[in-house]
């Protein structure tokens, strides 16, 4: 483990050459955009947010490094198949923190669920779950984004950089 | 070993990947797909309101043949359940003047996070603003809306669903469905306000607030509220009085100085069996069968529903993140921008009161004096609601 942990810089400088740090911020960009826009297209062209800021750059930082590292580990690996499924899960649940946190007194889109059967109760009811846990979600978000880039920097450490 | 020769061929060889790899095309993909899917839904969502408000219009018809033939007032329509109801001699429920677990907080507190002077009732001076409010401001306003002077945004969104209205002793109702947490409920509550003065009088409102979370905003409460239940209640009743119409209010509370949370349908339909008072119940189960909420605050007005509120006014602009002017506003301040309007702030506010008054004129056809009005008139043109 303390191996693991004193490889980490050197995968992390390997992974950031100037290319992948533009990708980085390109990303990082375009889920504050991705993100901003799925909030304010629920509640009238406003950016409410439900949980302090810092979480949301947050998930945005994590997401975006998570993004580049997996995306360095897929071009360098063999097994392409599991990275990019991988990373595409980390995509979609950050992604997901703008259907969160777009969830204030509206959430047209998360009613929209009731268009697929279920019933209106139903669809209050994950409203109503995803606006009072939405800390704990995003936390769980930021997390999952953690352990994906501690498993990519780790892949990474044993990869020729391209 | 192997291994590694083999990564070294693999990195050597001539399968030399874009840089934007496969990761990069699928991120951009579901970026793509989700912009795309959340514009297309409020399109679709608004042609599914008006194909719905047709179907119902139909439904609500063979009901009302159906109710003439069996000489019934509760009438089951069709497949969907939608009940048309007609209630009789029942009694709306009296809420407390004032709450001993929630009580007036006198401090000052600093905004953004303070509750000054929540539950206290408006005096008699503050209360004439909200009853007396001179029928030139909401003309003023309605004309300012219908030539496009209005700045901020005021309109019934995703568009009018027609219903069948909810009769409680011979009147229709209006419905309200909101909760004290919700940024929306807080600004719309004054436009309600006005609005409802205009067809019968409140003998009492309250100050309030939204959550801190929610940009804590100045607010007019139908009745004292439970601000602080950390399990979450359902409020409800209001000192409203009118021979024209019912006003039943539905206030989901929860802590106000955390941010905005709401009880999930089914826990309210629970609380609400508890209460046990038919009209309440029967108007949460109206909600329900119309099936389009989709969030707080949620309206029916006679037989017009307004999902969401129907003027976005935080202050003379509304800017696209908090701080929000209002939230900088005292009571006082709104109540003296309403008394005398001279600002997009208040004339937004008798512009969202107008809206709703004209869906309830349409379902009163156009009885209330308030009718008469010519801003009135186009305003039930433009957003199609007819007698």
């Amino acid at each position: 483990m303390i191996k693991f942990i004193k490889k980490l810089p050197r995968a992390f400088k390997k992974i950031y050459s100037p290319k992948y740090i533009v990708f980085n911020v390109i990303v990082a960009v375009a889920y504050y955009l991705a993100i901003t826009y799925i909030i304010k297209a629920q509640n009238y062209g406003i950016v409410l947010i439900l949980v302090p800021k810092y979480l949301l750059y947050l998930v945005i930082a994590s997401a975006s490094i998570m993004l580049t590292t997996g995306v360095y580990t897929t071009i360098n690996s063999l097994h392409k198949k599991g990275t990019t499924a991988i990373t595409s899960l980390g995509t979609v649940a950050s992604l997901f923190t703008g259907l969160i946190l777009g969830c204030g007194c509206g959430a047209p889109a998360l009613f929209a669920i009731t268009a697929v059967g279920a019933s209106l109760i139903e669809a209050s009811a994950i409203a109503a779950t995803l606006v009072n846990y939405s800390i704990p979600i995003l936390a769980g978000i930021i997390l999952f984004n953690l352990l994906l880039i501690l498993y990519y920097a780790g892949k990474a450490g044993r990869l020729k950089s391209r | 070993m192997p291994r590694n020769k083999k990564s070294k061929k693999n990195w050597n060889s001539k399968n030399k990947g874009p840089l934007i790899g496969v990761n990069v095309i699928l991120g951009v993909i579901i970026f793509a797909l989700l912009a795309f899917a959340l514009i297309q839904y409020s399109t679709i969502s608004n042609q599914a309101n008006s194909i719905r408000g047709l179907e119902i219009q139909i439904k609500n018809l063979n009901s009302t043949i159906l109710a003439l033939r069996a000489n019934s007032t509760t009438v089951p329509i069709t497949k969907t359940n939608l009940t048309l109801y007609n209630i009789s001699n029942q009694q709306l429920p009296q809420p407390p003047l004032s709450l001993s677990a929630y009580p007036v907080i006198t401090q000052q507190q600093p905004f953004g996070k303070r509750l000054t002077n929540i539950n206290a009732p408006l005096n008699s001076t503050e209360l004439a603003v909200i009853n007396d409010a001179p029928s030139s401001y909401f003309e003023t306003a309605g004309e300012m809306l219908l030539n496009g002077s209005i700045d901020n945004y005021v309109g019934v969104g995703s568009g009018l669903q027609n219903v069948s209205a909810f009769i409680v002793n011979g009147k229709p109702s209006v419905i309200y469905l909101g909760s004290i947490t919700c940024i929306f409920c807080g600004e719309n509550r004054w436009a309600m306000a006005l609005a409802l003065s205009r067809f019968g009088k409140f003998d009492h409102l309250f100050k309030g607030y939204s959550s801190f979370g929610d940009g804590d905003l100045p607010t007019l409460y139908w009745r004292p509220m439970t601000y602080s239940n950390a399990s979450g209640a359902i409020d409800i009743g209001n000192f409203y009085n009118s021979s024209l119409i019912n006003f039943i209010t539905l206030e989901d509370t929860n802590p106000i100085t955390q941010g905005f949370q709401l009880q999930s349908l089914g826990q309210i339909q629970a609380e609400l069996q508890q209460i046990n008072n038919t009209a309440y119940s029967d108007a949460f189960n109206h909600i329900l069968q119309i099936n389009t909420f989709s969030g707080t605050p949620y309206t029916i007005w006679g037989k017009y529903v307004v999902g969401g509120a129907d003027a976005v006014d935080f202050g003379n602009t509304t800017p696209s993140s908090t701080p929000f002017p209002l939230t900088n506003m005292t009571h006082a301040q709104v109540l003296s921008q309403l008394a005398s309007p001279s600002d997009q702030f208040a004339w937004t506010e008798y512009a969202g009161a107008d809206v709703y008054i004209a869906t309830m004129c349409a379902s009163l056809n156009n009885s209330a004096q308030v009718c008469a009005l010519p801003a009135i008139k186009g305003i039930e043109s433009k957003i199609g609601a007819v007698s």
